[in-house]
C-alpha cells in the first residue's frame, strides 16, 4: 500500500445531538483519485471540512505525510499541503486571476513581484492544462475558467492534497473533461486528490479509490474499477434505488422505462392546449425568445448556469416584465400582469434557489406553506389569517408530501434540504388548486437520491394531470431523462433541438456554445 | 465585565437541566442587573460635584438608597399617600414606549427608520397647532390633536418612503436628514409664527401659547396637573397590544414580517415589497408622531418648547425596541426600564452627591450599550460556545 498523503483516523464530531462523524477512518494515497461518495447529510462534507481545518473533530487525527497535525484552520491545513475548491468559488470578482491567486499567499513578501508571478502562474497553467490568463478579471471569466483559478490558487501554495467539493456540478460536459484531464495529470504527478461527489457516472470514470459514506460512517471502501454503479448507488442509499433518480444519477439517457408515459391519444388531445407560450420575448439577458410548452409536456431548458435561466423563469412567471414580446399562459395575454395575477391563472414556481427565493427560514413551515395563499380565502378573511386553518392545510400537506419536520411550526430553516424541498412543492402544487403552468429551475439540487426521487415523481405526476413544465435544469442528465422536448439556453438567445434524435454530445456542444441552431 | 458574565454562564454547564433552564430565564434580568450594578460603581466612583465629600462607599450607599427610595417604592418615605415615584416613571416611559414601537414595526420590516425624533417632533407641532389654533368642541379636542399628531408623524415619515421609491434614496439616509429639518422647523415656528405672546403683546421666549385645559390629556390618581398617569400612558399600552395583534393576526403584519425576513423570498411570493415598506414607514412615523403628541398635551407646562428636538426620545426609542427584541410586549417592559433609568438619573442628580446632568446621561449612555450587548441573542450564543466544554475554550 502506497504511503497515505493525507490520513485521517477515527474522526467523530458532533453537532449538538446529530453525529456527523462516527468514526470514519480514510487514507488519501498519492498519485491516486480518491472519491467520496455519499447523501446529504452523510457526513461528507464535515469530514473534508475536518480535513482542511474548518471543523475540529471532537476526537480522532489527521496525519499528513505520515504526520499528526493540528489544524485550527484552513491556513494550517495548506501549510501542512492540503488545500481545497469549494462548490461555491472564493474569489474576489473585480481582481485579476493573478491577485486573486496570490492573495493571502504569505510567502510573497512585502514586495511582489507581479512579471514573475505571472510567468510562474502560467507555466503552473500550461503544465497541468488549466490554461487562463494571468491578468484577466475574474468577472470576465466563465465558470469553468473560474473553478480553474480556484484550483491554481491551491496548487500555487504547493499543496500535495487537493480536495475538489462537488467541481462538476456547475460545469457543461466538455469543461469536466478538460477538468479531468488536468485532475489526471495532478494524479501524474504523485499528488493525492479527494474528490467529493454524488454523481456515480462521473466518480466510476476519474477515481482510483472510493470511500462510500452513511450517515457518518464508512460503508464501504475499495478500488472504482471492481464496483459497479448500481452497488454504489445501493450503498449509498443502504437499500434499493428507485429507478427514476438511480438513471439520473448514474449518467442514464434517453427515456426511462420506469417514467410513466401516459395514454397516447390523450398526449395528443392535450397537446393542442399552449398552457405556455412566448412570442419574441426580450428582457434584461434575454434575447428574442419564442417557445411553446402544450398541456402534459416538459420542455427542458438546457445550459450552464448565467446564461439566461433566471431571467427566463422570471419573465414567465411574472416577477420582471418582458422589454418587448408576448407572454400568454392558457391563451390568455399575461405580458402585463404581475406575478400576484398570474397566481391565479395557476403558475408554479419552483425557484432556484430554495432558501433565497423560496422559503423564509426563519419561519415556520405552515408560514412558509402560507406564503402566497394567506390572503386568499380559505386562510383569510377581512384581511385577517386564520392561523388555525393554515395549520390543518400545513397538517394534511406535511403527511402528503412526506414533510418530516418536528412540528408545522418548526422554522423551515431547521429542516434538512430535501424537506425544505417539499415545503416549496407542498407549497406550489398542493396550497391551492391544480397547478397548470410549472416552472422549476434545478428543482433537485443539492438533494439526495431519495428527495430526489421524490421531486421527480410530483413533477411527472403533474405532467399526467395536464400541467404544462417548464424544467431549466443545468443537469443535462436529469433533462434527457425527463422531457419530451430540449432547448438550449446559451448567452440568452433560445434554440431548440432535435431532442431525442440529438443527444447529449450535441445538446452538450450546444451548451458550450459550439454550435448554432441549423 | 466580559469575565464576569463568562464564569457566570460557564459555571452554568456544569448545573443540571432544569438548574440550566431556571438560568436561561433568569439570564437576560440577572445580565440587565449586573450592567445596573456596575453602572452604579462606575457614578459613585465619579467625583462629586457638591462641596461635600464622599467615600466610595458612602457614595454607592446614596446611590443604593436614593434608587430604592425614588424608583422602586411607590413613593418617598416621607410622603403618606401616592405613587409619585412610579407615576414618574410611567410619564418617562410613555412617549419611549411608543418610539419604541415605532422602531420595531419597522426593523421587524427591515425598514431602518431612524427618524423617530423627527416624526416624534411633527407629532408635537401637529397636536400643539390643533390644539391652540383650531376652534372646536372641547369633547373633539382631544382625538382631533392626537389624530393630528399621527398624520403628521405618518406623512414625515411617508417623505423617506416616496424618496425611496421614486429616486432609490435609502430610509435610513433620508429619516436621519429629516430628523434635522424637523427640529429646524420647530426651531422656526417657535420663533415666528407659534411664538407667544404676554397679554400685553410682548413676545415670550420661544415657545408655543399654552394648550387649553379641554385639550390636555386626562389624568389618573394625580392630585394636581401633571402629577398623575395621563391618558397616553393607556394609549400606548394599547399601541403596543394593536400591534402585536397587527403583525400575529393579519395578512398585511404576516408580509410585514415576511419582507423584514426575506425580501426577495416576498417578492417570489408576489408581495408587493414596496408597497409592504411604504405601509410600514408610515405606520412607523404614526406611532412616532403620537409619542410627540402626547409628550405635550399629557405633561405640564402644557407648551410646545424647542428642548423637545433635542430630548431624544426618537433615538432612544431605537435602543428601547432593541431591547424589547423588535417585540411590541418586549418594548413595553423594555420601556418600563427606560422609564426607571430615568427617573433615577433625574433622582440622583438631586441627590446629596448631586450627580451632574452631563455625567448621569454619559454612563446612561454607557449602560443602554451595555444592556443591549449582554441581552442580545448573539452574544447568548457567544457565551453558551465559551463553555468549559466548547471548542473555543480548548484553545483557551
Amino acid at each position: 500500500m502506497p504511503v497515505a498523503t493525507l490520513e485521517l483516523a477515527d474522526v467523530r464530531k458532533r453537532f449538538g445531538a446529530v453525529v456527523a462523524l462516527d468514526g470514519v477512518s480514510v487514507r488519501f494515497a498519492g498519485g491516486r483519485v480518491h472519491g467520496v461518495l455519499g447523501e446529504n447529510g452523510a457526513g461528507k462534507s464535515t469530514l473534508m471540512n475536518v480535513a482542511y481545518g474548518m471543523v475540529r473533530p471532537d476526537a480522532g487525527r489527521v496525519c499528513v505525510a505520515g504526520k499528526d497535525v493540528k489544524l485550527a484552520s484552513p491556513r494550517d491545513a495548506i501549510e501542512a499541503g492540503v488545500g481545497m475548491v469549494h462548490q461555491h468559488f472564493m474569489l474576489a470578482g473585480a481582481m485579476t486571476v493573478l491577485d486573486n491567486v496570490l492573495l493571502g499567499d504569505r510567502r510573497i513578501g512585502r514586495v511582489l513581484n507581479r512579471r514573475r508571478a505571472a510567468e510562474q502562474l502560467a507555466a503552473l497553467g500550461g503544465r497541468l492544462g488549466l490554461t487562463v490568463d494571468p491578468s484577466a478579471r475574474i468577472e470576465r471569466l466563465s465558470v469553468g475558467q473560474q473553478q480553474r483559478v480556484e484550483i491554481l490558487k491551491a496548487l500555487w501554495r504547493d499543496v500535495r492534497v487537493l480536495i475538489l467539493d462537488e467541481p462538476t456540478a456547475v460545469l457543461t460536459p466538455a469543461e469536466v473533461d478538460q477538468l479531468f484531464g488536468a485532475v489526471e495529470r495532478l494524479r501524474d504527478e504523485g499528488r493525492a486528490v479527494a474528490f467529493i461527489s454524488h454523481k456515480l457516472g462521473e466518480v466510476k470514470r476519474i477515481c482510483d479509490d472510493l470511500t462510500v459514506l452513511r450517515r457518518g460512517r464508512v460503508v464501504w471502501e475499495g478500488s472504482a474499477r471492481d464496483v459497479s454503479a448500481e452497488e454504489l448507488a445501493r450503498q449509498m442509499v443502504g437499500r434499493e434505488v428507485e429507478p427514476i433518480a438511480n438513471a439520473v444519477v448514474l449518467g442514464g439517457t434517453g427515456k426511462l422505462s420506469g417514467l410513466p408515459v401516459g395514454d397516447r391519444q390523450a398526449d395528443a388531445d392535450r397537446s393542442a392546449q399552449r398552457n405556455l407560450r412566448l412570442e419574441h420575448v426580450s428582457a434584461d439577458g434575454l434575447h428574442d425568445i419564442s417557445l411553446e410548452v402544450a398541456a402534459g409536456q416538459i420542455l427542458g431548458i438546457a445550459g450552464v448556469d448565467g446564461n439566461g435561466q433566471q431571467e427566463l423563469a422570471e419573465v414567465v412567471v411574472g416577477l420582471c416584465p418582458p422589454a418587448s414580446g408576448r407572454v400568454w399562459i392558457k391563451g390568455r395575454d399575461v405580458s402585463e400582469l404581475s406575478l400576484k395575477d398570474r397566481l391565479g391563472l395557476g403558475v408554479a414556481h419552483i425557484p432556484n434557489d430554495r432558501q433565497h427565493e423560496a422559503l423564509v427560514g426563519t419561519l415556520g413551515v405552515s408560514e412558509n406553506l402560507a406564503l402566497k395563499a394567506h390572503d386568499r380565502p380559505p386562510f383569510s378573511r377581512m384581511g385577517f389569517v386564520s392561523w388555525r386553518r393554515v395549520r390543518e392545510a400545513a397538517r394534511a400537506l406535511a403527511e402528503r408530501f412526506d414533510i418530516r419536520a418536528a412540528s408545522v411550526d418548526a422554522p423551515v430553516g431547521t429542516l434538512s434540504g430535501g424537506n425544505q424541498q417539499k415545503v416549496v412543492l407542498a407549497r406550489e402544487l398542493g396550497m391551492t388548486d391544480e397547478p397548470k403552468l410549472i416552472v422549476a429551475t434545478n428543482p433537485v439540487r443539492g438533494l439526495d437520491v431519495a428527495a430526489t426521487d421524490f421531486v421527480y415523481r410530483q413533477l411527472l405526476g403533474r405532467r399526467q394531470a395536464g400541467a404544462a413544465i417548464l424544467l431549466i435544469s443545468s443537469e443535462l442528465d436529469e433533462l434527457l431523462a425527463l422531457c419530451d422536448r430540449i432547448a438550449v439556453l446559451y448567452e440568452g438567445r433560445l434554440t431548440m433541438t432535435q431532442f431525442p434524435s440529438a443527444g447529449r454530445a450535441e445538446i452538450g456542444r450546444r451548451m458550450a456554445g459550439l454550435e448554432n441552431a441549423s | 465585565m466580559t469575565e464576569l458574565v463568562q464564569t457566570i454562564t460557564a459555571r452554568d454547564r456544569t448545573r443540571p437541566a432544569w438548574a440550566r433552564a431556571v438560568a436561561a430565564a433568569v439570564g437576560p434580568v440577572g445580565s440587565v442587573l449586573l450592567c445596573v450594578s456596575i453602572a452604579a460603581a462606575v457614578l459613585a466612583a465619579l467625583p462629586t460635584a457638591g462641596e461635600s465629600h464622599y467615600s466610595f462607599a458612602q457614595s454607592l450607599a446614596i446611590i443604593g438608597r436614593t434608587t430604592w427610595e425614588r424608583v422602586m417604592l411607590p413613593r418617598a418615605p416621607r410622603m403618606t399617600e401616592g405613587y409619585r415615584n412610579w407615576i414618574l416613571t410611567l410619564q418617562s416611559a410613555t412617549p419611549l414606549l411608543l418610539t419604541g414601537l415605532a422602531v420595531a414595526v419597522a426593523f421587524r420590516a427591515n425598514v431602518l427608520n431612524i427618524g423617530g425624533q423627527g416624526q416624534y417632533v411633527a407629532g408635537a407641532i401637529a397636536t400643539t397647532a390643533v390644539a391652540v389654533y383650531l376652534p372646536g368642541p372641547a369633547g373633539l379636542l382631544i382625538p382631533m390633536h392626537l389624530l393630528a399628531a399621527v398624520l403628521a408623524g405618518a406623512l414625515v415619515a411617508a417623505i423617506a418612503a416616496v424618496l425611496q421609491r421614486w429616486r432609490d434614496v435609502p430610509v435610513v439616509l433620508s429619516t436621519l436628514l429629516l430628523n434635522f429639518v424637523a427640529l429646524e422647523f420647530l426651531r422656526y415656528l417657535l420663533q415666528g409664527p407659534m411664538r407667544a405672546r404676554r397679554d400685553d403683546g410682548s413676545l415670550m421666549d420661544p415657545q408655543s401659547p399654552e394648550l387649553a385645559a379641554a385639550a390636555r390629556l386626562p389624568e389618573f390618581l394625580g392630585a394636581g396637573p401633571s402629577q398623575g398617569i395621563h391618558l397616553g400612558f393607556f394609549l400606548a399600552v394599547a399601541s403596543a397590544i394593536l400591534l402585536s395583534l397587527l403583525l400575529r393576526w393579519t395578512t398585511f403584519g404576516f408580509r410585514l414580517k415576511v419582507v423584514g425576513q426575506n425580501e426577495r423570498a416576498a417578492r417570489f411570493a408576489g408581495m408587493n415589497v414596496g408597497r409592504v415598506s411604504f405601509a410600514t414607514l408610515a405606520l412607523s412615523g404614526a406611532f412616532a408622531g403620537l409619542a410627540g403628541g402626547i409628550q405635550v398635551a399629557g405633561l405640564a407646562p402644557y407648551v410646545l418648547l424647542p428642548d423637545l428636538g433635542t430630548d431624544g426620545m426618537g433615538f432612544t426609542g431605537i435602543a428601547v425596541a432593541l431591547l424589547g427584541r423588535l417585540s411590541p410586549v418586549g418594548v413595553v417592559f423594555s420601556a418600563l426600564f427606560f422609564g426607571m433609568l430615568n427617573t433615577a438619573f433625574r433622582a440622583l442628580e438631586r441627590s446629596p452627591l448631586e450627580i451632574h446632568s452631563v455625567a448621569a446621561q454619559a454612563v446612561q449612555g454607557a449602560l443602554v450599550i451595555a444592556v443591549l450587548v449582554v441581552t442580545s441573542p448573539r452574544w447568548a450564543r457567544m457565551m453558551r460556545r465559551v463553555g468549559p466544554d466548547s471548542k473555543l475554550s480548548a484553545g483557551l
